[in-house]
């Protein structure tokens, strides 16, 4: 009966909305003639289905507010920007700039007229993380002064892309297309999968977590190794090792997930790992605090709400000062 | 003259401001309404499209596009709306468990854009929806796509959709089965 039902519902949503087949027009129609009954459940359907778009009709959408309100966040980011724009430059610039773009365009088509296109995608975040989709539709989120370079060679049927830097990667699978990453000098080669990669050029050690599916990470010169989800690969580029790890520290990805989760840790690295994530300047007043323990899980809370919480539960005192936030207290033994 | 989109884009990976706005203009509307079937939240959706034009802007001089600009800017939309779902995701479960038997919330927020009483129900039983659901339903109502196309955007089969389709509507009738003589009403409107 439950199944019959379903089978009903699907039908009549096909109906409905314009999918079904002349024969499943008619098999509804004798279904619906078959009862009283059911002549009004198909009835009662598709004034629901009717009706709904009348609410959706009503929602108005203001695109001249919305212009005036996005003008001023371009200039915003724009201002943000240091890199190179050549606006700002004058008029003389700005005429180089587009010669430069035509030409640039002209070589682009020639090239493109000579060779399969292959796709190019480049981001870069500064101060603040970032999300973004590639043109492949993978999306990668990239912590503080991170970047990234996608190419996509159809020839070679890779997916390749530079970091620097930190990224968390989604990435959409293509059986046929390759999808590997350069973090420095380790490759990263995907199997479907979410996975970190942490490589900072200033960092002797590149670090692959992975959360779903699995990778193999490797180097030009070393087979390297194989990663299954919940592990955590390190490569030390000192010793030119790689090594795995079981445990993964869910903190490392609070940059993107905003969970962190404390289980009976010192005070003072959890100050440390909120200071990274929120970009705050929370501070002990004295040492004794630094060895108080605390187990407390944040999903994505303000930082006012975590700092209350912290405080609460080691029975703290909390002053703000300009660019600092004071935690007092008598400390833990 | 008017210029065709290719041109405004070319002009907009020049810097030109006056292209983005009106690339901006022509697609801010269908976008939102595009995202609203995500999220069925005003605010979040326009929030959502006028972060996908701030990057369209931010990364304007490398900015490739393989289709067509809207399908484009429609991909971008789709990417974000369901990074916000999984987003809300997560904070939801967070709340349900901080408060273990606590009431269900509203969002009542575009309450008062309706002006029936049944079409404000019918709104109400959209929200209650599960989220694939309702995807389903609203991509399918609200943006008149095809089953395929719904698969496609959302990576899931046909008989999925379909499915979900058949559950969406099913469960509206569930919601709404008190008003349904309101329905009657209106059926005889349209008879007469």
């Amino acid at each position: 009966m439950e199944s019959e039902i379903n089978d009903i519902d699907e039908l009549i949503g096909k109906v409905v909305s314009g999918e079904a087949t002349p024969g499943e027009q008619q098999r509804l129609a004798a279904w619906s003639s078959l009862t009283g009954e059911n002549s009004r459940y198909f009835e009662h359907i598709k004034t629901i289905f009717e009706k709904a778009s009348a609410q959706q009709v009503r929602i108005h959408f203001d695109a001249d507010a919305a212009w005036n309100k996005i003008r001023v966040k371009l200039r915003e980011s724009e201002s943000q920007k240091e890199r190179f724009r050549y606006q700002i430059n004058g008029p003389s610039i700005l005429r180089i700039a587009a010669g430069i773009i035509f030409l640039l365009g002209a070589g682009f088509f020639t090239y493109q007229w000579l060779n399969p296109p292959i796709e190019n995608f480049a981001v870069t975040s500064d101060r603040t993380t970032l999300q973004d989709t590639l043109p492949d539709g993978s999306t990668a989120f990239l912590n503080k002064r991170s970047s990234l370079a996608y190419e996509y060679n159809p020839r070679e049927k890779t997916r390749r892309i530079k970091l620097k830097g930190e990224g968390f990667f989604e990435v959409k699978h293509h059986a046929e297309k390759a999808f590997v990453i350069e973090a420095q000098d380790v490759l990263v080669r995907d199997i479907g999968t979410a996975f970190n990669v942490k490589a900072y050029p200033d960092s002797d050690t590149i670090e692959v977590i992975v959360q779903t599916g699995e990778v193999q990470i490797y180097t030009l010169n070393n087979a390297g190794i194989h990663l299954a989800s919940g592990e955590t690969g390190i490569y030390s580029r000192r010793l030119r090792e790689f090594s795995k790890h079981d445990k993964a520290d869910t903190n490392v990805l609070a940059y993107k997930t905003g969970i962190l989760s404390f289980n009976n840790t010192y005070l003072k690295t959890v100050i440390e790992n909120v200071n990274e994530i929120y970009d705050s300047n929370i501070k002990l007043e004295n040492s004794a605090l630094a060895s108080c323990r605390i187990t407390v899980n944040f999903h994505g809370d303000k930082l006012e709400t975590i700092i209350e919480v912290i405080a609460e539960t080691l029975n703290l005192t909390v002053t703000r000062n300009k660019n600092e936030i004071l935690l007092a207290g008598p400390g833990c033994n | 003259m008017e210029l065709t989109e290719p041109e405004l884009i070319e002009k907009l990976r020049e810097g030109n401001e006056v292209a983005f706005e009106k690339l901006f203009r022509t697609h801010y509307k269908p976008l939102c309404t595009y995202a609203w079937s995500f999220l069925n939240e005003k605010d979040e959706s326009e929030e959502v499209v006028q972060s996908v034009f701030i990057r369209v802007w931010d990364k304007r001089n490398t900015l490739f596009i393989e289709t067509s600009f809207q399908a484009y800017l429609y991909r971008m939309v789709r990417n974000a709306c369901l990074n916000v779902i999984k987003h809300a995701r997560v904070k939801k479960e967070h709340v349900k468990h901080e408060m273990a038997g606590g009431e269900t919330m509203h969002e009542g927020v575009t309450q008062s854009l309706i002006a029936s009483e049944l079409e404000g129900r019918i709104a109400e039983a959209l929200k209650k929806l599960p989220e694939q659901c309702r995807i389903v339903f609203q991509l399918s109502r609200f943006e008149e796509l095809k089953y395929a196309e719904i698969a496609e955007q959302l990576d899931i089969s046909v008989k999925t959709v379909e499915n979900h389709m058949g559950k969406a509507l099913k469960l509206m009738r569930v919601y709404l089965k008190e008003y349904l003589p309101l329905f009657v009403i209106l059926m005889k409107d349209w008879i007469n």
